[in-house]
């Protein structure tokens, strides 16, 4: 599930913080409990749970990302990052 | 020891006494003194590894190797080792080239570690006496996200056609391990595992993953060995759907329901086996192993039943 927060863009990893948890530490299990998890893996989006062991295609993962934008720059960066996913991925 | 027991129970037949397979991994080497990046390179090691595992824990049934780069880095593609854990493939050669372009070969018994595993296999398969060894393969579905990367899940949706292809290749390493496990090494039982089988949805499941566990499958069958599926996460959602994919028996992860997967074995005659909790009881010590072990052993019961870590 990593993985595809891996290939995102550098200009989208930029402007978001991800961080995979390990629910072998108190830390992350801390994090679990904190978020309500329910399985493993779960990649959550803010506070959201928004991916439970359901690895999202780009497409899908873009436009959480997109709905999930705390400001208008950041949206366009998403929108002209996932655009160009896109003319890449469907050459 | 119960070898019998196992190939009993993976076939999901009663058994009098339910069989118990620890998957050590490289818990192995730990046992030994040594680590997993050295055990998983070193025939010898492995084999002293996995005697003593074997030994040390009373097992009915123990896996071979717990490693599914085995089939990657024997193509050429680059992992990352670790003293604590095994490879992780690092690259993925469908990433930005055709199948064509990438010209990739189904790896044989001659290819990268393959000889050394093979070598493991036999010293071990001599002196594991009655236990049965169980070869683990990568299966279709991790071999083509190792081989595409995190696209491939995105393929299953938006390029059919490719990801079809690549499973199709993906199968028949798959197909061309299997081999190796059941007629060149002998081992009593091979299982196809798949640790990101649980994130797909059960219709790309049924589309792309089923069909391509059939070439394996119908392998290990062939050489009179008995197959399982072994999957990690969360996979409620597709249980059933491993119960009619073919294999004899589906292992499963600690966040399971072992009462929902015990009722799914029993309705289609598979054997089943789980699932103490590696991380909670085993790792953490947040819940007490024994308790959780006679939780397991009762939902289990004594029908297709294998015990072993989730």
């Amino acid at each position: 599930m990593v993985d595809v927060l891996n290939s995102l863009s550098p200009e989208v990893k930029d402007i978001i913080d991800y961080k995979e948890w390990s629910i072998k530490n108190a830390e992350g299990i801390g994090m679990f409990m904190e978020r309500k998890g329910r399985v493993l893996p779960t990649l959550c989006i803010g506070e959201q749970l928004c991916y439970e062991s359901v690895i999202p295609t780009i497409d899908e993962l873009y436009e959480t990302l997109i709905d999930n934008a705390k400001s208008e720059e950041q949206k366009t960066i998403l929108k002209t990052s996932y655009d160009e996913f896109l003319e890449e991925y469907n050459k | 020891m119960g070898k019998q027991a196992v190939l009993d129970a993976y076939q999901g037949k009663y058994t009098p006494v339910v069989p118990w397979v620890p998957y050590v991994g490289v818990h192995a080497g730990y046992l030994i003194g040594e680590p997993a990046d050295k055990l998983l390179q070193d025939a010898d090691l492995l084999a002293k590894g996995v005697l003593n595992a074997a030994e040390r824990y009373n097992a009915d049934g123990i896996p071979l190797a717990f490693d599914l780069a085995i089939e990657a880095m024997s193509m050429g593609i680059e992992a990352k080792w670790f003293p604590d854990n095994p490879p992780t493939v690092i690259d993925h050669p469908l990433q930005h080239k055709t199948m064509a372009e990438a010209d990739l070969k189904v790896p044989g018994p001659k290819d990268g570690r393959w000889p050394l595993i093979i070598e493991a296999g036999k010293k071990v398969k001599e002196q594991l006496g009655d236990r049965a060894l169980i070869g683990l393969t990568c299966g279709p579905l991790t071999l083509a996200s190792h081989l595409r990367g995190a696209k491939f899940f995105t393929d299953m949706v938006k390029k059919p056609e490719l990801a079809a292809e690549i499973m199709e290749f993906a199968a028949l390493v798959t197909k061309e391990s299997a081999r190796i496990y059941a007629e060149e090494i002998g081992c009593d039982i091979v299982a196809l595992v798949e640790p990101v089988g649980s994130q797909v949805r059960p219709e790309t499941y049924d589309k792309f993953v089923i069909p391509a566990c059939q070439p394996a499958l119908e392998t290990i069958h062939a050489a009179d060995k008995v197959s399982a599926l072994y999957i990690c996460g969360d996979a409620t959602k597709i249980v059933e759907n491993m119960m009619y994919t073919g294999a004899h028996a589906v292992c499963v992860d600690e966040q399971l329901n072992m009462n929902y997967i015990r009722d799914c074995a029993l309705k289609y005659g598979r054997g089943f086996a789980g699932n103490l909790k590696l991380t909670l009881a085993l790792s953490l010590g947040l819940v007490d192993p024994r308790e959780d072990a006679i939780v397991s052993l009762a939902a289990g019961g004594k029908i297709g039943f294998t015990f072993s870590p989730g």
